[in-house]
């Protein structure tokens, strides 16, 4: 059994786990949180999603300048022949 | 005694009862607690290890798809399996887990309730900004269950990846994924492989292990992409007639399915829960009793039926004799968790002969240029599966009102996830098609996507000889212009139209 610090410090007066830190991550739910609904959670959602997306497109176009550049030095070298 | 001494007595007896029953239930209740704590971690754990065994299947089907590949385009494929993880990860963790908890009856829950009534406000619990959703010390189940539908969501992007390889681009499989991954199998999970999906609780809908919602669905899904996609260059002759591209490396595509027949016991695992606190139990999908060794075992011996199935059909081919055991375990995985042994092996063998039999009606009389069998392998025996619940596991009771599961509602499900898959595969492929998104330039595929996507031949201490063809008077010319300029004529040179053929 662990009594010595940090352990004995998560638990309240009541033997339950301080809200403070049961559900703290950067920008989360801090102490008295019913939940993670606050701000900091939805921009860092949204900030996920908007990269997510961001990366689709990245692909796409960066993959459509790669094959069209090979495609045109393909035709290009085909027709020199 | 006295009348007061024994008063004073009985007072004392009765304050160190009190004491000791008061000691006793505080001790009751700290056990429950540990208890509870234990049962918790104990399914934690669970969850955890399917999750790193099921990561094998994606090794595997890295590896079969990249050994199915011609050497050109070896890289190329390999990158479509990794990428999957990259994409259908935030698209799953964003939207995807959302839809399983929250789309039970079909639309959207109303507010966070939560539609099924054993798990109040499980919905809630899958929004990403759910305080479930991120480090949270009282919560030890919802991450890692996440973990394994995520994993299962990967799996449908793979399966949909074999069948594209070669021609398709990276991007538009990509995106082709996402909406696979995360959105398409992921509302039918919620239909009919949640205890408390509308398929489940008003048709008895029983697909324990994910014949159907998993392997069904990413087969429809991939068959009405390959529609647009259209055949390899090369693939069909004017006539018609399939021609074979032989794998550029059988060993490694037979490992490859080796390592996803291994993560396939994770998965499988990952299918069930375990909360003991909760349940007497094993439980399967839809909450009803199961044990771990009873599915273990009807896929250990469907390998053995599927391989036979296989072996025979396919009269020995090897790619076909080890995708007989996937496909076996697919056609018994619906019922693995109520199908004897023996039924087991039986029906395996039976997917095993359907599959390769599928796979060359598609391939040859449909012209349907899947690379690896998806279609068959997943698609048909998916479907099959849950078809073969009907006739043999009719009569069990199967989710939150404990419907009995009978081949009619077995077909409704069929039913109703055909369209599911088929519809945004095909339309979603369509439109990429329609923007020149979907298929790589014509030119690029015959020298190979490599070339294109990495500047780089990936054995490069071989010398790569040009493929050729035999002509009439038996004069050997390079393939590619020839090919090429049949592609040309058939398609008007946009790509994605079959070659050869009519």
């Amino acid at each position: 059994m662990i009594d010595s610090f940090p352990y004995d410090a998560w638990y309240l007066g009541d033997g339950t786990l301080d809200p403070a830190i049961t559900t703290f991550w950067t920008f989360g739910p801090t102490t008295g949180s019913e939940g993670g609904d606050l701000t900091g959670t939805f921009v860092l959602t949204a900030l996920g999603i908007l990269l997510m997306v961001a990366a689709l497109i990245g692909w796409v176009v960066t993959e459509h300048r790669k094959l069209t550049h090979q495609a045109e030095h393909l035709r290009a070298a085909s027709s020199g022949d | 005694m006295d009348n007061q001494g024994e008063v004073a007595l009985v007072d004392v007896l009765a304050s160190v009862l009190s004491a000791l029953a008061q000691t006793v239930e505080e001790q009751i209740a700290e056990l429950s607690d540990k208890i509870s704590l234990d049962s918790a971690i104990l399914g934690e754990t669970f969850y955890f290890w399917t999750v790193v065994i099921m990561w094998l299947i994606h090794v595997g089907f890295m590896m079969y798809e990249a050994g199915t590949s011609r050497r050109k385009n070896i890289m190329s494929t390999a990158t479509k399996n990794i990428l999957t993880i990259a994409v259908v990860t935030p698209s799953f963790y964003y939207f995807g887990w959302y839809i399983y908890g929250c789309f039970e009856h079909g639309g959207p829950a109303q507010g966070h309730a939560g539609p099924d009534p054993e798990f109040p406000g499980f919905c809630g619990m899958t929004s990403p900004w759910a305080d479930q959703m991120g480090p949270n010390l009282t919560d030890h189940i919802t991450l890692v269950f996440f973990l394994a539908f995520l994993l299962f969501s990967w799996t449908t992007g793979s399966i949909m990846s074999g069948a594209v390889i070669e021609r398709i681009r990276v991007s538009a499989y990509l995106i082709l994924t996402v909406l696979l991954g995360s959105g398409v199998w992921i509302m039918d999970a919620a239909w009919g492989w949640s205890a408390g999906g509308w398929l489940v609780t008003n048709y008895g809908f029983h697909d324990a292990i994910a014949s159907l919602v998993v392997h069904g669905v990413a087969g429809a899904f991939a068959l009405g992409v390959l529609l647009n996609l259209g055949p390899r260059i090369g693939k069909y002759d004017r006539e018609g007639r399939a021609r074979a591209f032989r794998p550029h490396n059988t060993h490694m595509t037979l490992s490859g399915l080796m390592m996803i027949f291994t993560g396939f016991y994770g998965f499988y695992a990952a299918c069930l829960v375990i909360l003991s606190t909760i349940s007497p139990g094993w439980l399967n999908i839809y909450l009803s009793p199961s044990t771990l060794g009873t599915i273990g075992m009807v896929i250990t011996i469907g390998f053995a039926g599927g391989f036979t199935g296989g072996w025979f059909a396919s009269k020995g081919d090897p790619f076909w004799t080890l995708s007989g055991g996937l496909a076996g375990v697919i056609s018994v995985s619906a019922g693995a968790d109520i199908y004897h042994p023996s039924l087991a092996y039986i029906l395996a063998f039976s997917g095993g002969l359907l599959a390769v039999w599928a796979g060359g009606y598609i391939e040859k009389k449909l012209r349907i240029d899947d690379a690896v069998g998806a279609v068959a392998v997943h698609g048909v025996c998916g479907f099959y599966g849950v078809l073969l619940v009907g006739i043999f596991g009719g009569g069990f009771p199967t989710g939150l009102n404990s419907v009995e599961s009978s081949f009619g509602g077995q077909l409704i499900g069929m039913l109703a996830f055909f369209p599911l898959a088929f519809l945004p595969g095909y339309i979603a492929s369509w439109l990429l098609k329609k923007a020149n998104l979907l298929r790589v330039p014509p030119e690029v595929e015959l020298e190979g996507l490599d070339m294109a996507e990495f500047q780089q031949d990936f054995y490069p201490e071989f010398e790569r000889l040009p493929e050729t063809i035999v002509l009439p008077d038996g004069e050997e010319v390079e393939a590619a212009p020839i090919l090429l300029d049949a592609y040309n004529q058939l398609n008007g040179g946009r790509p994605g139209v079959k070659v050869g053929g009519d």
